[in-house]
């Protein structure tokens, strides 16, 4: 997307929708990020490799996701 | 669906609080709000019956609201990622149950909507997904709740008269 547009988009000027648009934004992120940690969970990836992947230690990657599917 | 006098079963705060919190954690949520437990009172068929909507509309009515905002950042569906899996909840949680590490935190307007619920009871410690519902009927937009049940067109004074009539003593 280009990013004139976007900067448009993003200057709405209804708060409750800038509001809930910045919240689904979290979400979705959110989902994304759990959703490929575990495709690369089931494609072998350490714990060690999602962690660097995702910028953060292995220990809070594996804390946040490691019971997601008990 | 029709709203038929039964007797509201009587439920444990965190029995509410857990079953909202792992809808907002299916969500991708960072905190539990009013909107995740409208969702985990619509797991009682009697909930739906009064509100007039099933879990499944208003789930998907709360998709819609997020892929509407979204669509005005030009970030379009198609990039919509699915739900989280969802994990089983204890149906009479253990004080482990609720503090558990990754179990999210209630918003302001949720744990009002909690404490509200729970005031008019003697113990504190049994609540009914009625006396929530009450407490969720009386938001006002843009809490999430509140614009959930706009979405859905819900008549609020109607489903008030309902849930009067379902339980009379609250």
């Amino acid at each position: 997307m280009d990013i004139e547009k976007l900067n448009e988009n993003l200057s709405s000027d209804d708060p409750a929708l800038g509001l809930r648009a910045s919240l689904a934004l979290h979400r979705l992120a959110e989902r994304v990020e759990a959703n490929h940690v575990a495709s690369a969970r089931g494609k072998g990836w350490s714990w060690h490799q999602i962690g660097d992947a995702l910028g953060v230690t292995r220990q809070s990657v594996h804390a946040k996701y490691c019971k997601e599917s008990s | 669906m029709t709203a038929e006098s039964v007797v509201p079963e009587i439920l444990h705060p965190w029995a509410i609080y857990i079953e909202a919190s792992e809808e907002a954690r299916r969500r991708g949520d960072r905190r539990t709000g009013t909107d995740h437990f409208l969702l985990s009172l619509l797991e009682d068929s009697s909930v739906e019956a009064v509100l007039g909507v099933s879990l499944q509309q208003t789930r998907y009515a709360l998709e819609s609201l997020d892929q509407e905002a979204l669509g005005t950042l030009g970030v379009g569906s198609g990039t919509d990622a699915p739900l989280l899996p969802t994990r089983a909840v204890p149906k009479k949680p253990k004080i482990r149950d609720v503090m558990k590490k990754n179990r999210l935190r209630m918003t302001p307007a949720a744990k009002k909507v909690l404490e509200e619920a729970v005031k008019p009871t003697r113990r504190k410690t049994q609540v009914t997904a009625q006396q929530v519902l009450a407490q969720i009927l009386s938001l006002q937009p843009p809490d999430p709740a509140a614009a959930l049940l706009g979405a859905l067109d819900v008549n609020v004074l109607e489903v008030r008269r309902r849930l009067d009539a379902v339980t009379p003593d609250s």
